[in-house]
This record gives structure tokens, sequence and C-alpha cells, in this order.
């Protein structure tokens, strides 16, 4: 059984929690209490293939801000996460893949973009065009959840298990090592 | 002969475990303390980074003592002991563990936590080390690379340890934020004691959750007591019974908030209140500047017409005095005519003197009730006066001119 290494990355309040919980008990997490670190263990099937998800939940606030790089070193795949309803939130995840770009030295690292809080249409600040771009010009898959009403969770953790297969990180990684 | 050692030792156990019961209760205290382990060390790592960002942590630091006592209870959790050649079992410490299965881990510390002097006991030599790793900022590398170890791991754990099970998966994940401090340890003197056992405190990880159905009744007791009571009262009555956890906090929270929204609303009000008040003062500031000029614009108006009257009255006393000298004008006139009368009789030259002379003051005499018509004018009035002072001078002339020809 294969085993990935998952850092959930965004801004603080956007619903990094909020997914996670949803995806790993089924939950969701009403009241709002910032992140430390939380360390989750999931076990998936990915078209029909058993795998483990060690999902690493990370501080938004920029209190700890310090560890980001620690975890990214530690990670193999990268889920970003901004709020629809917080257009600052966008505005900050972009330097968060310039950071894990110069950390793994590599440009096509696994990555999602998603854009939370899809059930708050009416407040929505962020539009799907502007989001679909940017993934674009990354070279990911963009998807729109809500950890509130289970939209799409489960298939972003299924899509980023996808991502990391198919990259092949680990061999990436090596040749980057020899290089070194 | 050791394998056979060990084979008795393990038949033992497996005799002792026979009973159905005895296992099904002993897999489940298993499983309860190792879930205790693994839970309190991710509360202690949290803690750890929490307050790493407003202290130092060292020797002295609580939340790091209790951190360092949970991993040593991790990493001794079914901790197989040493057998000698007589078959005695004695027992080990994680630290014979650790020196055999991280020394593969590059720039590691193993040979010189080996070579402490001052540091004698296996279990104190691992308490250096759990300091020195994390000064180094390689605990996390330490753990998982022994945990990767999976011949040694064995050989050192019973089945049934935190480090060979799932858990121990997540440890390396959980410990790698802790690279992210700078901790700063005193590894000289006698800090280090391995004495004493390692002992966790759970008090500050305790917390006692209300049941929702307890909140949802507190809730509505609170409204009840909010209808009957003054508001004031109703905090102090309910406030001690109830008890501090996350969702009371939740409540005070949202009735702050009421409280903070009262008190805006107040505040708005009030502030409505001076603004409606400025403009009042400001508009009664300006009639007041409006009737004080009024009030000068009077004093100036009254001063001038006073002026103006005084001139009148000033006017009206002279035109008195002019009436009165007018008075002795006439009366001097009807003298100079008496006076004529016998100078006729008795001479005729004389008579004609007298006659030229009456004629003139004749043509005057016009004029001057001319003059006199007009008293209203100052300059009239004066050439009145010099007049007057004319016929002053002439009267005593006619009177000389008399006796002169009486003695011729």
């Amino acid at each position: 059984m294969r085993e990935y290494k998952v850092v959930v990355l965004g801004s603080g309040g956007v619903g990094k929690s909020a997914l996670t919980v949803q995806f790993v008990t089924g939950t969701f997490i009403e009241k709002y209490d910032p992140t430390i670190e939380d360390f989750y263990r999931k076990e998936i099937e990915v078209d029909s293939s058993p795998s483990v998800l060690e999902i690493l939940d990370t501080a938004g606030t920029e209190q700890f801000a310090s560890m980001r790089d620690l975890y990214i070193k530690n990670g193999q795949g990268f889920i970003l996460v901004y709020s629809l309803v917080n257009q600052q939130s966008f505005q900050d995840i972009k330097p968060m893949r310039d950071q894990i770009v110069r950390v793994k030295r590599y440009e096509k690292v696994p990555l999602i973009l998603v854009g939370n809080k899809v059930d708050l249409e009416p407040e929505r600040e962020v539009m799907s065009s502007e989001g679909r771009a940017l993934a674009q010009e990354w070279g990911c898959p963009f998807m729109e959840t809500s950890a509130k009403s289970k939209s799409m969770v489960d298939e972003l953790f299924a899509e980023i298990v996808r991502q990391m297969n198919y990259s092949s990180l680990p061999e990436k990684q090596d040749q980057c090592c020899t290089t070194c | 002969m050791a394998s056979r050692s060990l084979g008795g030792l393990s038949g033992s156990r497996g005799g002792g475990g026979g009973g159905g019961g005895k296992k099904s209760l002993s897999a489940r205290n298993a499983a309860v303390e190792r879930r205790n382990l693994i839970t309190v060390c991710r509360f202690s790592v949290k803690t750890l980074i929490d307050r790493s960002c407003f202290e130092t942590i060292d020797d002295s630091s609580p939340e790091f003592n209790n951190f360092a006592a949970v991993l040593e209870q991790i990493l001794s959790h079914r901790l197989k002991g040493q057998v000698t050649w007589f078959g005695y079992e004695s027992p080990r410490s994680f630290w014979d563990y650790i020196r055999v299965a991280c020394r593969k881990v590059s720039q590691n510390c193993i040979c010189s936590i080996e070579n402490m002097e001052n540091v004698s006991s296996s279990r104190a030599k691992g308490r250096a080390w759990i300091r020195v790793a994390l000064m180094e900022k390689h605990l996390s590398e330490y753990i998982s690379t022994a945990l990767r170890d999976f011949k040694t791991t064995r050989r050192f754990y019973e089945d049934g340890a935190i480090v060979l099970g799932e858990e121990a998966n997540m440890l390396a994940g959980m410990l790698l934020g802790l690279n992210a401090i700078d901790f700063s340890f005193c590894l000289k003197g006698e800090g280090l004691d391995g004495t004493f056992p390692a002992v966790i405190d759970y008090t500050p990880y305790l917390k006692f959750e209300q049941s929702s159905d307890s909140i949802s009744s507190d809730e509505e007791e609170l409204r009840t007591f909010g209808s009957s009571d003054s508001e004031s009262s109703t905090p102090e009555n309910v406030g001690p019974p109830l008890i501090l956890d996350e969702n009371t906090w939740f409540n005070k929270c949202k009735r702050v908030r009421q409280k903070y929204q009262l008190t805006l609303e107040q505040k708005g009000y009030l502030e409505e209140l001076l603004r409606l008040r400025e403009n009042q003062l400001s508009e009664s500031v300006s009639q007041n500047k409006i009737l004080l000029q009024r009030i000068e614009d009077s004093d100036l108006a009254h001063k001038l017409e006073k002026e103006q009257l005084e001139y009148i009255i000033v006017e009206l006393q002279d035109q008195l005095k002019s009436y009165q000298s007018l008075d002795q004008l006439s009366a001097e006139v009807s003298l100079s005519q008496a006076s004529l009368d016998p100078s006729h009789s008795q001479e005729g030259d004389g008579k004609q003197d007298s006659l030229n002379f009456i004629g003139e003051g004749k043509e005057d005499t016009p004029s001057l009730l001319g003059l006199c018509g007009s008293l209203t004018s100052v300059a009239s009035y004066k050439s009145l006066t010099s007049l007057k002072s004319n016929d002053c001078l002439a009267s005593p002339t006619t009177e000389l001119t008399s006796p002169g020809l009486t003695p011729s």
C-alpha cells in the first residue's frame, strides 16, 4: 500500500482544516479555531488502487510562517486553498506556490489549486475564470469546493493522489539530489 | 542456549495469554495506552510550538519537560529487556535502541552522547540525546530513520509497541514542526539525571465539554431569566453555576457581543444628540452676534439723534435771544422819530438832514424785516447783529447835532 504525504496550504481562515476534517471524518467544523498544525491519516482507494494519505494541515496565520519551508520539504503533494469570498486569500496563494518551487527546486510539483466556500456564492469575490487562469498558468488542476456541503472534497483528495502518481516525484527528487 | 531461553519466555507468555476475555481486555488496554500517548504527544508538540513564539525554550520550560517525558514514554513503550546468559531479563533504556538504529543518520551525535562523561546511565544518555537532537533540529530525521530500520525495531520492541504500529507513521511528521524552534539546553553539570522516571502532566490538555443538550437547556434558562429579572442581575445569577468550557465561553462571547451592540447603538444615539446640540449652539451663537450688532447699531443711531436734538435746542435758544433784540430795536426806532419832530419845527436845513437820515432808515427797515423773517439761517442772524451795532452808533450822532444848532 503506497503512502502519500499531502500538505494543505493557504492563508488564515480559508477553510483548510474544514476541508481536511470533512475528508477524514465526514464532519464540518463550524467554529473557527486557528490551526497550529494537525496531522491526519486516512486510507482511500483511487482508481482501484488502495493508498494511504498522510495529510498535514498547516497554520495559515503569519505567526507560524517559518515552519512552512519544513512542511514543503517534507511533503510530496500540495493543496493550495483560497477562499472564493476573500480576494486577499487568492492574492496570498501565489507566493506560496513560488515558495514550493523554490524549496523543491522543481516546477512540476504535484499541486492542486482549490477555491473553497463555493456554498457562499452570493458573497463571491473571486471569479472561477480567475482561478482557472491561474491554474492553467501553473499547469495544475483547479477545483472549487465546499467543506460545508461536502462538494468536490473526496474528488480533491483523489485528484492529488493521481497527480502524485503521475509526476513520479521520488525519481525527480533523486535526480535533484544527484545533481546537487 | 540463549535461543532456548528466549523460546521458554515466549512460551510462558503465551500460556499467560490463554484466556479469551483476558486477551480482549489486554488488547483494549494496549490500544488505549497507544492512543493516549500519541494524542498527548500531539498536544505537547502543539503547545511547544505555540509557546516558542513568545519565549525561549530551555530546561525551565514546563512545556518542554512534558514533551520530553511523553517522547521518552513513547520510545520506552513495550521495550524489550536484555536477556543475559543466565536467562534473566534486565531492563533497558530507549537509548540502547536509538544508538543502534540511528547510527546511519548523517552527522549524527550518537558518538558524542556515548562519550559524555558527566552522563553515566543509559536513560540519562537517552535524555541528553533528545535535547541535542532538538538543538540540532534533527529529531524528526532521527526518529524516521530509526523507524524505517524495521529489523532493529522489531529486535528491541515487543508486539503492540507504538513504534511498531500504525501510529508510528505519524510520529515523524508530528515532530517535524519542532525543527522550527530554537532550543537552548545545558548538558553540563547535574541537570541530566537518569534516576527518576519520566512522568507526564496531563492536566493542561484535559478539558470537560458540556453536551449540546445541556447547553441548549442553559440557553433556554438564560432566556427565561432574561425576561423575568433585570438584565444586570441575570449574568451574576447564572454565571457561577455554568461550567467554563468552550461552549460556555461561546455563550459568554455571544452575550458580550450583544452588550457591545447595545453600547454601540447608545454611542451612536449620543453622538447624534451631540451633533444636534452643536448645531443648536452654533445657531445661538450666530443669533447672539446678530443681536449684539443690532444693539450697537441702535446705540449709534441713538447717539446721533441725541446730538441732533441738542443742536436743535441750542438753535431755539438763539432764536429766543434774537426775538428780544428785535423788541429793543423797535423801541429805539420810536425814540428816534420823537426826537426828529422837535428839530423839524425849529430849523428847515436840520429838518432836511433829519429827513435824509430817516429816509435811509426806512430803506434799511424792509431788508431788516426780511432778514428777521429768515431766522432759521445763522448767517442772517449774524448780519442782524452787525446792523444792530450800526444803529447804536447812529443814535448819539443825532443827539450831538441838535445841541450844535441851538447855540448858533
